[in-house]
């Protein structure tokens, strides 16, 4: 039997495979997918999609990418992004075209389509946590992982209208949450001079660090190598 | 005796001097010097942040609102933690503290959703009402990150302030003359100083410079391209910048502070 998502088309094969392999990774899922997304743009249109004329204007009427993208493209170095030139090329026109043109800009190809990505990302989520026809598989992983960052947390809980899947991701979340501020509690309790000889588990040590993460998004920093 | 502003030139004893020599150490270094003099100062806002920034009572309730720092401010203060002899504890007492804050929300929902089981209110399969939420726009921020408004604020301030120091610079004719021998600004920051100045000739002044400056670039990185050097390379590293990394950063512009400059 087809699943609800399938149905709909929304939690394409894709699109669950990626989820999955966000739910392996550290962090909030959902900040993840939305960074790649960002990233496999730039390294698409770098590669290919600059040569259509509508796709270089869209890029020239923002200006460029934004500083966070453009960092992405310089770890990124010449040699992932196709041949050499193209990066060359697409600079050249923007510093010919920008230096002329001194005009306010729009907001960041590259951002755009990660925002759009986001919310593709969790209306997915929505479909794969469906009671019905959502996906079993996935559902258990993201049941036994870390939840989302408060930000997508409440996105989500925004978008999902369905109880069964509201109660999911609140159980969820508190339950990550709540073994979270333990961990956290017990690496504070622990810098206590009285304390201080008790030793601290890996998840204590790092519960400062994933707390950062669940309260202000996780900030992906590593450029994935390029498929 | 006469005073400091009766003796001075006009206009410059209304000119921030500390910035100027910002400014005019940021012109001696590669790169456009606006973006250096923003990045440090967001630099040194996130390390005073750590050190003692973040215990302050009106600063506790302005990072309520904004739910802390946001995601990049917030991955540099894990980052500095090390770097300043931190092992976590301020950051993550203050995060513990939101942390708690967020956990409550949370457990104001799953009351929420409780209530609508009770057999006495009809049972609906499906979510929806002002109540509910309501209690999740208390998780949304209602604040801009902290330390990206004082970048903000501080950001308008040393364009502004450059410009100004380009206009009077019969006082501090140095100006022009560094501005004339450094890599000249970004494009972003070219758009930002163009629009705060007054003077035409000023303008046309910059006009010049930034054009030369585009010009050059764009030659180098053709010759750069051809000889087959440039990639992978970082800001900030010792020596000159290759074209390609010059060419990103001057279209985009370059204020936020890598992780190995600091």
């Amino acid at each position: 039997m087809a699943t609800l998502g399938e149905v709909m088309g929304l939690a394409h094969p894709l699109t669950l495979a990626r989820w999955q392999a966000a739910l392996e990774a550290p962090g909030c899922p959902v900040c993840r997918l939305a960074q790649e997304a960002g990233r496999d743009f730039l390294l698409h249109v770098l590669r290919e999609g600059k040569a259509h004329a509508e796709v270089y204007e869209r890029i020239r009427e923002s200006g460029g990418f934004c500083e966070g993208h453009t960092r992405v493209l310089r770890e990124m170095g010449l040699d992932r992004l196709g041949d050499r030139w193209s990066v060359a090329r697409l600079y050249g026109w923007l510093l010919d075209d920008l230096a002329s043109d001194l005009t306010s800009r729009g907001s960041c190809a590259a951002c755009e389509v990660a925002a759009q990505y986001e919310r593709a990302s969790l209306l997915a989520l929505r479909d794969l946590l469906h009671p019905v026809g959502g996906d079993p598989d996935l559902r258990k992983r993201f049941q036994s992982g870390a939840g989302l960052c408060r930000a997508h947390f409440g996105r989500a809980a925004m978008l999902i209208e369905e109880r069964e899947g509201v109660r999911i991701l609140i159980d969820v979340q508190a339950g990550a949450w709540d073994a979270l501020s333990r961990d956290l509690k017990e690496y504070l309790r622990k810098h206590d001079y009285r304390f201080s000889h008790e030793p601290k588990t890996p998840d204590e040590e790092q519960s400062w660090v994933r707390a950062v993460g669940a309260i202000s998004g996780t900030w992906v920093g590593e450029v994935r190598d390029a498929k | 005796m006469k005073s400091d502003a009766a003796t001075a030139p006009a206009g410059i004893s209304r000119l921030d001097l500390l910035l100027v020599s910002y400014l005019k150490q940021a012109l001696r270094q590669p790169g456009c010097p606006l973006c250096r003099v923003i990045r440090d100062a967001d630099l040194y806002y996130l390390k005073v942040f750590l050190r003692e920034g973040k215990d302050d009572g009106r600063m506790l309730l302005r990072l309520l609102a904004s739910w802390g720092l946001c995601a990049r401010h917030a991955d540099g203060l894990v980052h500095l933690e090390p770097v300043e002899h931190g092992d976590g504890l301020g950051t993550g007492t203050l995060y513990d503290w939101l942390l708690d804050y967020a956990r409550r929300r949370l457990e104001d929902l799953r009351q929420s959703l409780q209530a609508r089981d009770d057999p006495k209110t009809p049972r609906r399969r499906r979510i929806s009402g002002r109540h509910f939420g309501r209690i999740i726009s208390k998780l949304a921020e209602t604040a801009r990150c902290p330390a990206c408004e004082a970048q903000r604020q501080y950001t308008a301030y040393v364009t502004a302030e450059f410009a100004r120091a380009l206009e009077i610079a019969e006082a501090l004719p140095e100006i022009r003359n560094m501005y004339l021998a450094s890599e000249g600004l970004c494009l972003p920051h070219w758009r930002a100083v163009e629009q705060s100045l007054s003077s035409p000739d000023i303008r046309a002044f910059m006009g010049e410079k930034q054009r030369t400056m585009v010009a050059s670039l764009k030659a180098a990185l053709e010759a750069e391209l051809a000889c087959g050097v440039g990639e992978e390379v970082r800001l900030g590293s010792v020596g000159e910048a290759p074209a390609y990394a010059r060419a990103l950063a001057t279209v985009a512009g370059a204020t936020e502070w890598q992780r190995s400059a600091r």
